[in-house]
């Protein structure tokens, strides 16, 4: 196994609330994605005007 | 057990500063309550671990984070197992006197509770905790040295046959702080908690087998004013007892193509049990899209503010676990929620 590269790092990000929990989720994963490979991840925070959320993730890289 | 096992899904995020839950596995009784009125409990780590303490039920699956993420979205299944062989990672950062003690509570575990344990393997490096507490609030970590963690992991899974993976990674001690002392008055967020779950999402991803995590720390001074919500995490000199007992009968995890009779997959969850303010998970997100009852507990307040209501997911919101309870002897009993409620509201005609 070669696993002496990876790195674990924190990220956090905004994303537009969806019409639908479904829509949402898959908007997210897609987001974490571009950024790494998503071990723990979790909207942490819904704007004022109920227009975006921020997610909070680790990631591996 | 009848035809259709009624199950439910508890969960109490960590790391959030949950009233109930948010400690030292105080969200336990809460379980055996659930354990109660259901055939099957599904829950977590951060439930069911309170260091020295632990209360084994047969019909509770011990499901870490990440395998509960995954099972909700339907990629993987549960399946029963009668004892699991769990490999003990150590992390080459815990002093000696503090590796014995808990070699010591892995061979006290084998010895009074019969749990079956492969020989141990300590990591190539020191596996570097960091901790951090991000702007909402929630706590959050990571470790230095991941590819060293999967290493021992492998060895243990390819030469020890571990079936289920037992991590102590060595914290840092932060006996001043601010964060810690409220902690152990029962209040604020705990501090490691964010850093222990990503360790174990990190094996559990890889190995597709359970893990979970027990911190090393030194033995903190004795506070008169402990809240017994986190009194559990003082009571030895180690977090392990229940990890261990916990991983000797988790659910291994399976696949579709290798499913098998009795295995447990997402369409039979009945009811999913969460706080109110606390539903912007993985699973929660992914049991929105079924048709699992979710129940929300407004009483077990978080740190953050993250509603169903504002997501657009459907709940029943209840006040207080004990109402919860209710809702779930009555769901179960095909008895609606509604009906047991002084004023019902007629029938309308459905427009569209």
């Amino acid at each position: 196994m070669t696993v002496t590269q990876l790195v674990m790092q924190f990220v956090s990000f905004e994303v537009e609330l969806q019409s639908t929990p479904g829509e949402l989720q898959q908007l997210i994963l897609a987001q974490l994605q571009a950024q790494g490979q998503p071990l723990r991840w979790a909207i942490t925070a819904i704007a004022p005007d109920q227009s975006r959320v921020t997610v909070e993730a680790v990631v591996m890289t | 057990m009848n035809a259709n096992p009624y199950t439910v899904v508890l969960i109490v995020p960590t790391g959030i500063g949950a009233a109930v839950g948010g400690y030292a596995g105080d969200a336990l009784p809460v379980a055996r309550a659930i354990a109660q009125v259901a055939d099957r409990l599904i829950t977590h780590p951060n439930v069911l671990n309170g260091a020295q303490l632990y209360w084994s039920m047969p019909n509770a699956f011990y499901v870490e984070g990440y395998g509960l993420d995954q099972f909700a979205a339907g990629h993987w299944g549960l399946r029963p197992v009668t004892q699991n062989r769990v490999g003990l990672v150590l992390d080459q950062g815990i002093e000696p006197e503090l590796r014995l003690r808990h070699l010591q509570a892995a061979d006290a575990a084998r010895a009074t509770l019969g749990l079956s344990l492969t020989d141990y393997v300590v990591t190539d490096a020191p596996l570097g905790v960091g901790l951090k507490a991000a702007s909402s609030g929630a706590t959050w970590g990571t470790i230095q040295n991941p590819g060293s963690l999967l290493r021992a992991v492998e060895k243990l899974v390819k030469v020890g046959r571990a079936e289920a993976i037992a991590v102590v990674a060595r914290f840092p001690d932060d006996v001043g702080s601010e964060a810690l002392q409220q902690y152990r008055q029962g209040q604020g967020v705990d501090p490691l908690a964010g850093a222990e779950a990503v360790i174990s999402h990190l094996v559990v991803k890889t190995f597709e087998i359970p893990c979970a995590h027990a911190p090393a720390l030194l033995p903190l001074p004795l506070d008169p004013a402990l809240s017994p919500r986190s009194a559990a995490e003082e009571l030895g000199y180690t977090f392990l007892p229940c990890v261990l007992v916990g991983l000797s009968r988790a659910p291994q995890f399976v696949t579709a193509p290798s499913t098998r009779l009795g295995d447990l997959w997402v369409n039979q969850v009945n009811a999913l049990v969460i706080p109110a303010t606390a539903c912007g998970g993985s699973t929660i997100l992914s049991l929105s899209q079924t048709s699992t009852l979710i129940i929300t507990v407004r009483e077990n307040q978080t740190r953050l503010n993250v509603t169903a209501d504002a997501l657009g997911i459907a709940t029943l919101e209840v006040n207080s676990y004990l109402e919860a309870l209710g809702v779930l002897v009555a769901h179960r009993a095909g008895i609606s929620p509604a009906a047991l409620r002084p004023a019902i509201d007629s029938m309308r005609e459905l427009n569209h």
